[in-house]
């Protein structure tokens, strides 16, 4: 559905994943079976699927942190068992633990500098970025002392620390409230306007729409389906209409035009075919009624995951 | 890797450490155990505490009832004492203990799910940071041990002017115990995560292997008393012993078990033995002669004489010892000689009887006699028997002594030849001593401590750990050897390292 992209910073091919393999046991059980992908840079991606998808594995095996696999990946052109490879990535997992034992800007610190960065270009940096994910104030706190959305914003923080060109947030708004979600949406556009890659794995299908303009939808350890926003929430052949007043008639007055007539608060939807929109403007204005807008309806992103996931598990119930 | 990285790793370590709750608490308990040594002087003759108050040995051991034997020095005996108790005692067996269970955490804990998804997903190897962790340990452990045995030594060299430098041996083999458990340590860690499982098996291994080691050196000691109880038969022409006993598969299985695991297993009881040694090499304390093919050792050269020429000598020329000071009679002089006991056939083909301590000692008193016949010495000579080394509980070896004296009365020269055999080689210690230069019983004296220091290197007379004490060596057999001993421990360290790094590298997170 995506158009090829030219200059792929991360690329998988015919990946596959198979958990509790043994001597013992021939039969595991499969993450990934044949994943295919390819990410350009300055991209937002979103990474959905049920619980089990393999979406966690995808973004393990990238980082080095999952072995075993077979098929191709690389990033930055490099192998994912290349510890240079990640050099220029950034990674906020799920549930993660920072060591105890440092304050915030400790963590900042040594983890900027274990990218490689060095020390006074990591200092510059780590004040801005704990303002950014406003947790300026407790940066010299033992981590020990941090609250989940604490540890959360600052595990954002360090994932940014050594300016990454990719990174993977897993689950980066969990545990943090409404206010601290904004600023980390703020802070992904922010790293797209700047050409960073931003691969998000959430649940939460409302954010990934917002933020994310790329999206890959997995199940059962393969990609069902992965494109743009747009291409993956087709219109629905409903319009919305917004008028000024709306009278009590007004299905009546449209009776004849569209299926499916919904009355709203400040106007109403209806199913239309092509040629039944103007004929609706028409009489509308014939009634003397002022059309405020006209937005055609498009599926959510959380119904095209439901559906496509239907699709692919027959027995699943909505 | 490059120095941002290895410069994070190492702060990284270090915070850790300095955070540890246990490792705070061990600061102060070395504090304490510092302190005394800059509160307290020992002195040659009193004790000085808070260089106020002064109480004589004599007020304190006799408050004790422990009398103070007049050939030692107080000072050095308590002061030996202190560091042999906290240094052996307390921070080689309990500190160790402490330590370990305070570090076994940190390979666990950066195994957890979410720290390990952190972590790992730096730039920075599996190995690498498993070997920080390793490393974050050493510096727990080195800290502490620098503190301690330098804090000590800083401590009796300032208040009471006692240096001993060897004694800083001790923080490196303290670091050097504490590595081999902590590759244990770090080697469990990673298969099962678990800290208490790590602690409770380094705790087993520890005491294994101290077990092992002590059923060998016993196994060992009582291997060579047997042969050695065959040499002593034959040194006392007795030929009794016999020795046709053959073992059962049962003690052969154990023997090849014991042997197998005690090679193959840390020799950590080794510890105390080496830092003794690398005292003894720096304060010069090692023996001043040692016959390696025949095994006899001299720990002191005889008092007011000096080694001329090599200590490992071959032979081919008397080992001698000339007075130390210019001035003194040039006739005073020792020498050691060794000879082959088995002999040649004579030229008709006989087969000739080998060497024995006491046949040797009775021709030569022949030819004494002879001379005494012709007035030549100025004293007739004599023989006797005598028991040398085995320290002062044990009988000791037996030699057989003649003495005379040459020269004329005024002018008269003291001699001994001593006689005894040992294995495959006899030996003999001529001595010549002006009776100017001592009197009768500084002489005996003088004879007496030489002999003391001279020792059979399998001296049976020895308790088993005692007689491995004085088996291991630098240059001891490679199964008592000092060498040996520092590389099959590591090598047992680098092995769990290997296979920890191996294991790691398998995770998946």
């Amino acid at each position: 559905m995506s158009e090829p992209l030219s200059a792929p910073i991360l690329r998988v091919r015919d990946l596959h994943k198979v958990f509790g393999k043994s001597l013992f046991k021939k039969k595991g059980f499969p993450a990934l079976c044949g994943v295919d992908l390819e990410v350009g840079r300055g991209q937002v991606f979103g990474l959905l699927g049920p619980n089990g998808a393999g979406k966690t594995t995808l973004i393990k095996i990238l980082l080095g942190l999952t072995r075993g696999w077979s098929g191709e990946a690389e990033i930055f052109g490099r192998k994912p068992l290349d510890p240079l490879s990640r050099q220029k990535v950034g990674f906020l997992p799920e549930a993660h633990q920072l060591p105890p034992y440092l304050t915030g800007r400790q963590v900042m610190h040594l983890f900027g500098m274990m990218a490689g960065a060095d020390s006074d270009v990591v200092k510059a940096r780590i004040d801005p970025l704990l303002e950014r994910v406003n947790m300026a104030t407790s940066a010299d706190r033992k981590i020990r002392e941090y609250s989940k959305g604490m540890q959360q914003r600052l595990g954002l923080a360090q994932a940014l620390i050594h300016e990454p060109e990719i990174v993977f947030l897993d689950e980066p708004t969990d545990g943090v409230d409404p206010v601290g979600r904004a600023s980390i949406r703020e802070m992904v556009l922010d790293l797209k306007s700047r050409g960073v890659t931003v691969f998000i794995n959430s649940h939460l299908l409302m954010e990934v729409e917002m933020i994310c303009d790329h999206v890959v939808i997995m199940d059962k350890g393969k990609v069902l389906v992965q494109g743009s926003i747009d291409e993956l929430t087709p219109r629905t052949g409903a319009v919305e209409i917004d008028l000024s007043e709306s009278p009590e008639d007004l299905e009546e007055t449209l009776s004849d035009l569209g299926r499916g007539f919904t009355r709203r608060d400040s106007g109403f939807q209806l199913e239309l075919n092509e040629d039944e929109l103007d004929k609706v403007i028409d009489r509308l204005r014939q009634r003397g009624l002022s059309i405020k807008a006209i937005t055609p309806r498009r599926l959510t992103l959380e119904q095209a995951f439901i559906g496509l996931i239907k699709e692919d598990q027959p027995g699943m119930r909505p | 890797m490059n120095k941002n990285i290895r410069r994070a790793l190492y702060e990284d370590a270090l915070q850790q450490v300095l955070d540890n709750r246990v490792f705070r608490l061990l600061v102060i308990l070395v504090l304490c155990l510092v302190a005394p040594t800059f509160l307290i002087g020992f002195h040659s003759d009193h004790i000085s505490l808070l260089w106020f108050w002064e109480y004589q040995y004599s007020e304190l051991t006799l408050g004790l009832g422990i009398p103070i034997p007049a050939d030692v020095r107080p000072d050095e005996l308590l002061i030996k004492g202190m560091q042999t108790v906290v240094i052996d005692g307390l921070a080689g067996m309990i500190g160790i203990i402490f330590c370990i269970a305070a570090t076994a955490f940190f390979v666990p804990r950066m195994l957890e799910k979410g720290a390990a998804d952190t972590l790992f997903a730096k730039p920075v190897s599996r190995t690498t940071l498993l070997f920080t962790r390793y490393c974050s340990g050493l510096l727990f452990v080195g800290v502490l041990s620098v503190a301690l045995v330098g804090g000590m030594y800083l401590g009796f060299a300032l208040v009471s002017g006692y240096t001993d430098t060897g004694f800083l041996w001790s923080a490196i083999t303290l670091i050097y115990l504490y590595a081999i458990l902590h590759a244990f340590s770090v080697l469990v860690a990673t298969i099962t995560r678990s800290s208490v499982a790590a602690i409770l098996l380094v705790l087993m291994m520890f005491s294994l292997s101290g077990c092992v080691h002590r059923a060998w050196i016993f196994k060992e000691y009582s291997q060579e008393t047997t042969a050695f109880k065959v040499l002593r038969a034959e040194m006392q022409e007795e030929n009794t012993f016999e020795d046709d006993s053959e073992d059962s598969l049962a003690i052969t299985a154990i023997t090849n078990i014991l042997n197998g695991l005690h090679y193959t297993l840390p020799k950590t009881g080794d510890a105390t033995t080496i830092t003794k040694m690398l005292r003894e090499a720096v304060e010069g304390m090692g023996p001043v002669f040692e016959d390696t093919e025949g095994d006899v050792v001299i720990k002191d050269d005889p008092a007011g004489m000096r080694l001329v020429g090599s200590s490992t000598p071959d032979f081919s020329s008397p080992v001698t010892w000339v007075p130390e000071s210019g001035d003194a009679d040039s006739r005073q002089r020792l020498f050691l000689l060794r000879r082959e006991r088995e002999q040649p056939p004579s030229e008709s083909g006989e087969t000739v009887r080998r060497l024995v301590s006491s046949r040797v000692a009775s021709s030569f008193l022949d030819e004494l006699e002879e001379r005494d016949e012709r007035g030549e010495l100025a004293a007739s000579p004599n023989k006797e028997r005598q028991m040398f080394g085995g320290g002062r509980r044990n009988r000791g070896n037996q030699l057989i002594v003649v003495r005379w004296e040459e020269g004329s009365s005024n002018d008269a020269v003291r001699r001994a030849r001593f006689f005894f055999h040992f294995s495959d080689w006899l030996y003999e210690v001529d001595i010549s001593m002006p009776r100017s230069s001592m009197s009768d019983e500084g002489y005996d004296e003088w004879e007496s401590d030489f002999f003391y220091g001279l020792r059979l290197g399998k001296d049976q007379f020895l308790g088993p750990m005692q007689w491995y004490e004085d088996e291991f060596g630098w240059n001891s057999p490679w199964k008592y050897n000092a060498y040996f001993s520092i590389f099959t421990s590591l090598s047992f360290a680098l092995v769990c390292l290997l296979a920890a790094v191996f294991r790691l590298n398998r995770y998946d997170f």
